[in-house]
């Protein structure tokens, strides 16, 4: 027979564990802190030219090739899936004949081609909106991206939209949230802040221009970082295989769900896509599982795309303003991508 | 063998189950929160074992002495 005191006692000790869970929360993912900053510089900006790309004649261009093909580039990695924690691609869940797009903003200078559309998806509950900017650089180096508080750290957050003005950004993006992890490598503006890799895939843009996307076991560090790193984000998965759906993706059944999504495309050198998928509003936008995200993402007619940090934390800003509409307002993050108006 | 450090033990070792179980759950719906993969997991890991090892003797014991 149970008795009273027994009770109490186990209750007693289910506090304690609750408290000590608590601390750890606070510790780990609250209170804000700032890391290493022996930063290694891996570009030297002054010896090191990137290269010039040209910018197209006109802005709508952005089909240059027919979709829904295999799109071959064979030096891009196999991105091989090694991990035991992956879930099967559900092929052709999404109906992209029936999508409609309105251009929301054009933006043109020397050393930018931007193209901000809005894309509707379905109807009813299974309705998706998501918002395509198609991006045309001079240089790799208008690429760049931004910490909170202008500082590496962890827990260190604000808004996209107050990074943005922080960077003078023309338009800006939700990036990785490096800040949330202890671990996963950080490369920013050709600058390694963090070095050791975890689970989780990996995107790297190098100073050419191109992109590549390595598993934990496929990132050769010593051999990669001597290749003029620009960027490189740590979160993924991975949604490509040259031009198509991947059969499995890296993450778990309880990520995959329907939820705002934001991810990163590679066309070409100097020519990328940032899809932000809105979500969690029926009505307005549902969300997008991985496959629906990589389906979109094949029919931007992207090589390559990566996922980047959802749910509330995807958010789109151009000009200083949300081209979306973040669930609940949105929520502060650790870091943004961006691109300035004026050459960097 | 009554006295508090000993009764201590199993409190300790029931505490860390817990701690560690969440952190688990918590690990396996989202992998990318790292709640396993820090120094503070690793920490509560290990002191589990110690705690259970000396739980587990100190049950022994008394079942043989």
């Amino acid at each position: 027979m149970i008795n009273n005191k027994f009770i109490k006692v186990i209750l007693f000790d289910f506090i304690i564990a609750l408290l000590c869970f608590g601390a750890f929360i606070l510790y780990f993912y609250i209170m804000p802190r700032k890391g290493d900053q022996n930063a290694t510089i891996l570009i030297n900006e002054a010896a090191t030219e990137s290269q010039a790309f040209a910018l197209p004649d006109s802005v709508d261009n952005t089909n240059t090739r027919p979709t829904g093909k295999k799109r071959g580039n064979k030096n891009n990695p196999g991105n091989g899936n090694t991990n035991t924690k992956s879930i099967v691609s559900e092929k052709n869940s999404l109906d992209l004949s029936s999508k409609t797009n309105t251009t929301l903003e054009s933006f043109k200078n020397d050393n930018i081609q931007l193209n901000i559309t809005k894309n509707e998806l379905g109807e009813g509950n299974d309705k998706i909106t998501y918002y395509t900017a198609d991006l045309y650089v001079t240089s790799v180096k208008q690429l760049q991206t931004a910490f909170a508080n202008g500082t590496f750290g962890k827990n260190l957050r604000e808004t996209t939209v107050q990074m943005a003005e922080d960077n003078d950004a023309l338009l800006a993006i939700s990036g990785d949230s490096y800040g949330n992890n202890e671990t996963g490598i950080v490369v920013r503006n050709g600058i390694l802040y963090r070095s050791d890799t975890n689970d989780a895939e990996i995107c790297v843009l190098f100073l050419d221009g191109t992109m590549k996307i390595y598993t934990p076991e496929e990132f050769d560090q010593k051999k990669i970082l001597e290749c003029d790193v620009w960027q490189a984000w740590n979160f993924g998965p991975s949604l490509l295989d040259n031009g198509s759906v991947k059969t499995t993706f890296e993450t778990t059944s309880y990520l995959n769900g329907s939820n705002p999504r934001c991810a990163i495309g590679y066309v070409g050198p100097g020519h990328y896509k940032f899809v932000l998928v809105d979500g969690r509003n029926i009505g307005y936008s549902k969300g997008a599982t991985m496959s629906e995200l990589a389906e979109i993402m094949a029919n931007e007619d992207c090589l390559l795309a990566y996922n980047l940090d959802g749910g509330k934390s995807s958010a789109m800003v151009y000009q200083g303003n949300y081209i979306n509409q973040p669930v609940e307002g949105g929520r502060t993050i650790s870091d943004i991508i961006y691109f300035k108006k004026e050459g960097s | 063998m009554n006295k508090w450090y000993v009764n201590l033990w199993p409190h300790l070792t029931f505490i860390l189950a817990l701690f560690i179980a969440t952190l688990w759950v918590l690990d396996q719906l989202n992998p990318m929160m790292n709640f396993l993969n820090n120094r503070i997991a690793d920490s509560a890991l290990f002191l589990f074992c110690i705690s259970s090892l000396i739980t587990s003797a100190i049950s022994i014991w008394r079942r043989y002495r």
